[in-house]
């Protein structure tokens, strides 16, 4: 009986061990990273002098008074993954839904084509899409006379969630027609003989019943526009331009002419990262069903 | 309401699961729906109900044709084998939904639900989700929200398969007492042929596609019009044996190696006109034996199974093995000689070739 405890804690202390073992280097960048922010200069982990002028972005700007501060880039961050969630949530839906629930042609040719956009590299398009950016600029209002997203042209906060949303759309056609696949048929049947039309279907019964699908989605797609780099940075110009993103505005600190004060960047990175860690505490759960694929508890 | 189905078809692909299928349902009928599982019952009721469209065909309620007819305007209520209850809702909203989409004031979806809700005896569930009921609870939600509509016509696929077998013979009761209250309307899918002759006015036995034959329980247990009738309905089967038609010394027999019957004079010409070679395939329902009487067919004991009421005795004559139900005490043992006597005016006959009856128009 004792030998068998002990065996039994033996195992765990390895297990635990082995896994604290592999977390530690992880653990330790971050815990660097907190340290560099409240310092002047590091050694390793050590702090060569505490300081709170590393967080002085949060109230001017380190670029001078005419930029944007880091508040106005942070909003432009949110409305910038609100609004790609958003479209990347319903379009998804609808089209996982006619995907997943209705017979026509080409249904075949355009999963698998969904599948090959997914794997697609998206930087070989970002040359093309710069093209259609700027002619989408051109057209009256919905180029760039929008209000909060600027438009859906160049140099636009939604002319970027445009870009993202339809980088996105493809892994989230797949997740969403995953979970609608798992709904019974007869549920649908059922409504549709209650007197329900295909839309009061899809919006009353089948959305509700596919909410973890939803909540995985959103969360997935929230967070990849909140940290995306790449297409708001090719998209937008200026440092801390009017539709500047935080990722981009890391950025402006490893300019060529003055040297890079690490410290600072740490800092805005901290900055950047706390919503999403805070996000991911609360939503971890929703998050880890978006593999598992299933509709928890229903049908 | 009637319903009729004309030469109605449906074809998945090659696969015929549903074939030049007719039938004729009178207002106020129980009809069940009955067949082994893929032949095609469900896709009947599927497009009745319609949510399949014929591959050719037609159905009418009443005089209109209502092939082309949306689910939601041809005035009926389905039950699905799952109950298909609305997860996110609660018991009182699942059955609320019908009236809900036609915007019927809230006061009159009150009242229809009580109205409902009393009839199977739910009122205290109704706040509930569906998760947080029993099967037997759920199934009477999925009957209110099918029946809140006032349908002309109530469907039911397998209404009672989910259920377990106590709650399965209370609700075969309940359900059957309930049709003819309301008198509505009704066709029911099932495999069970137990529910179906207890339910039902009519059954409609179908195999891979094809109606087989339409009538009453009673019909179809005494007069099946083919083999497959004859085979499946019954429990304990019908005992079908091959035989082949012989005249010896005037009489008419069914002779093969193990066994002789001898015709009743009654039928022998009918048979004689009717069969093309001499092939035939006796039928004979286990009750319709009587085993340990002093005279007849020398067999011996296979295997005994007490059922309480009565003792079904497998017996074995030369290769054949023949069922037999007996009233208890059976005191033969495994091993042991009985003899056997066949009931010869309750015998069925069959051509092995046409499989069908011999003894029916």
């Amino acid at each position: 009986m004792v030998l068998n405890k002990f065996r039994l804690n033996l195992k765990s202390i390895l297990a635990y061990g082995a896994l604290i073992a592999f977390s530690m280097p992880i653990f330790l960048v971050f815990l660097w990273l907190v340290i560099t922010t409240f310092s002047t200069r590091t050694e390793g982990l050590e702090s060569l002098g505490w300081t709170l002028s590393n967080w002085s972005f949060l109230w001017k700007s380190p670029f001078g008074p005419k930029f944007q501060s880091i508040w106005i880039v942070t909003l432009n961050t949110f409305i910038l993954a609100t609004v790609m969630t958003t479209i990347v949530v319903f379009v998804s839906a609808m089209s996982a839904y006619a995907l997943s629930r209705m017979k026509f042609a080409g249904r075949k040719g355009f999963l698998s084509a969904t599948l090959i956009l997914h794997a697609f590299p998206s930087v070989t398009l970002l040359i093309p899409i710069y093209f259609v950016l700027r002619w989408i600029t051109k057209v009256p209002i919905i180029g760039q006379g929008l209000p909060l997203i600027g438009g859906f042209g160049f140099n636009t906060i939604g002319g970027v969630a445009l870009v993202m949303v339809a980088f996105q759309l493809p892994f989230g056609i797949w997740i969403m027609k995953g979970f609608f696949d798992n709904i019974s048929w007869d549920m649908e049947r059922s409504a549709l003989i209650d007197g329900a039309s295909r839309f009061q279907v899809w919006w009353k019964i089948l959305m509700p019943n596919i909410k973890p699908g939803i909540a995985a989605l959103s969360i997935f797609a929230f967070i990849s526009a909140w940290n995306a780099y790449i297409i708001p940075f090719t998209f937008t110009v200026g440092r801390a331009g009017k539709s500047t993103v935080l990722s981009v505005y890391i950025q402006n600190f490893m300019s060529e002419s003055v040297m890079t004060e690490w410290n600072m960047v740490a800092a805005v990175g901290l900055f950047q990262l706390i919503p999403v860690l805070i996000f991911f505490f609360f939503t971890q759960e929703a998050l880890l069903n978006i593999y598992g694929g299933g509709a928890k508890g229903g049908a | 309401m009637e319903v009729r189905l004309k030469n109605l078809s449906k074809h998945f692909g090659k696969v015929k699961a549903v074939n030049n299928f007719n039938l004729e349902i009178n207002d106020g009928e129980f009809v069940a729906l009955l067949g082994p599982s893929g032949c095609g019952k469900t896709t009947t009721l599927l497009m009745i109900a319609g949510i399949y469209k014929p591959t050719a065909g037609g159905i009418y309620f009443g005089d209109k044709i209502v092939n082309e007819v949306l689910p939601k305007d041809r005035k009926i209520g389905m039950v699905f084998q799952s109950y298909a209850l609305y997860p996110h809702m609660t018991a009182f909203d699942n059955i609320t939904f019908p009236l809900k989409l036609l915007r019927t004031p809230k006061e009159e979806r009150e009242k229809r639900v009580n109205e409902v809700a009393k009839l199977v005896q739910i009122e205290e569930l109704l706040d509930r989700k569906p998760a947080e009921l029993s099967g037997g609870q759920q199934q009477r939600v999925a009957l209110c929200r099918a029946l809140i509509k006032k349908p002309d016509i109530l469907l039911l696929d397998e209404p009672l398969s989910n259920l377990d077998a106590k709650l399965r013979t209370l609700m075969r009761a309940e359900l059957k007492r309930l049709q003819r209250r309301l008198g509505i309307t009704t066709i029911f899918v099932t495999h069970d042929q137990v529910e179906a002759m207890t339910m039902s006015d009519k059954i409609a036995l179908l195999q891979l596609g094809k109606l087989q034959q339409y009538s009453s329980s009673d019909e179809l247990y005494n007069r099946p019009v083919n083999l497959f009738v004859a085979g499946f309905i019954g429990s304990p089967p019908m005992n079908l044996i091959d035989v082949s038609l012989e005249q010896e010394e005037g009489k008419l027999l069914l002779k093969n190696e193990d066994i002789t019957i001898e015709i009743p004079s009654k039928i022998s010409k009918l048979i004689q006109s009717r069969s093309q070679d001499n092939k035939i395939v006796l039928g004979i329902r286990p009750e319709n034996i009587t085993i340990d009487h002093k005279r007849g067919e020398e067999a011996e004991v296979y295997v005994v199974e007490p059922m309480g009421m009565q003792v079904l005795v497998t017996v074995k004559l030369g290769n054949l093995q023949i069922k037999v139900l007996t009233a208890p005490p059976f005191t033969k043992k495994m091993g042991e000689e009985v003899k056997l006597h066949f009931n010869v005016n309750k015998i069925h006959l069959f051509d092995k070739n046409t499989e069908k009856s011999l003894l029916l128009n």
